[in-house]
């Protein structure tokens, strides 16, 4: 994954900018290591929330908390960090709303949670996420995938994939733009097909 | 740094999201500017919150470029991650492997999605990555 970061000289807390963590260092560790978690970590909120319609402000939530505590001191342990940050979102909630879970589980073992990335074969994980990104590509709507195989795989220009597709310049960039966000929610959110299919 | 104000909005992670992505696609438009890059990055820095959000939509973005690499053939580029791969085999795999894309597509879905990975076609197997 190549990173370009926005602005990666800059500091996160100017006050302490000796101690400050650079902003591309904290996006690096957001991507490699806290986004391959997002599939187990919703499969954990759901497991322990009774709102469904919760889980993408409870996953921000813990994003955000991974982050601030990341700021001042990188976790030893990304994965168990991000859940028990999850297990203490989720008892914060549960205080302040007065309202119950469905159950206190909070043992990741006994949810079977497959958490662990598989062994570093690359070869392997270069083809699987090929396979991933076409399986994720396939589940776009018609014309959402169009427009992003246009711009992103033949590289067209907005004004040529709106004429070729008879559609005016600001639908192509709404189906760029909800092409992303189904895209996140497809590669990051779900789990990987072939654990399920075990 | 701020932490994303909870004032009760409903799902305030859809909305920023939006946001994100609205940015992503802007920051692709042949027209962008410095201006512009100012004003996202006010953005960025006014909350983690909008930070995860982007990256997150950022890091799809660029994945998706590895399969622009694969279209045009620069095999190298799609398998960087991989330390031997030769070219010749990694664009086999890519042609085999639109192949088999149009393939499934032309196919009325009979199966679940999950079952797409098992289709007999080019003879691929499955592979567990974990134990």
């Amino acid at each position: 994954m190549v990173d370009t970061p926005d602005n990666d000289h800059e500091s996160l807390d100017p006050r302490h900018s000796s101690a400050g963590v650079k902003v591309s260092d904290l996006r690096a560790w957001f991507i490699h290591e806290v986004l391959p978690m997002e599939a187990a970590l919703t499969q954990y909120l759901h497991h322990n929330w009774r709102n469904p319609n919760d889980i993408e402000d409870l996953l921000q939530d813990v994003y955000v908390r991974v982050c601030e505590a990341a700021i001042r001191q990188r976790p030893d342990s990304t994965k168990s960090f991000i859940f028990t940050t999850a297990r203490n979102l989720l008892i914060d909630r549960v205080r302040r709303e007065q309202v119950i879970p469905i159950e206190a589980v909070l043992d990741l073992d006994s949810l079977g949670i497959a958490v662990d990335e598989p062994g570093p074969d690359r070869n392997v994980m270069a083809r699987e996420e090929l396979r991933r990104l076409q399986a994720a590509l396939d589940r776009l709507t018609p014309r959402c995938r169009e427009v992003v195989v246009l711009r992103r795989i033949e590289g067209m220009q907005r004004r040529a994939i709106a004429l070729r597709m008879g559609i005016s310049e600001a639908t192509v960039a709404e189906h760029l733009a909800n092409g992303v966000s189904a895209l996140a929610d497809i590669l990051y959110g779900e789990a990987v097909d072939f654990r399920r299919q075990k | 740094v701020s932490v994303v104000s909870k004032n009760g909005a409903d799902n305030a992670a859809a909305a920023i999201k939006a946001r994100a992505a609205a940015w992503l696609e802007q920051r692709d438009r042949e027209n962008w500017s410095n201006v512009n890059q100012a004003t996202l990055d006010d953005w960025l820095a006014a909350s983690l919150a909008h930070r995860v959000a982007f990256w997150r939509l950022d890091a799809t973005w660029e994945r998706t470029e590895r399969l622009a690499a694969l279209r045009s053939g620069s095999a190298d580029d799609v398998a960087r991650t991989s330390t031997r791969w030769p070219a010749i085999a990694a664009f086999a795999f890519a042609l085999a492997l639109f192949a088999a894309f149009g393939a499934v597509r032309l196919v009325p879905r009979l199966w679940p999605d999950e079952q797409v990975y098992s289709t007999a076609i080019g003879g691929h197997k499955v592979i567990a990555l974990s134990t």
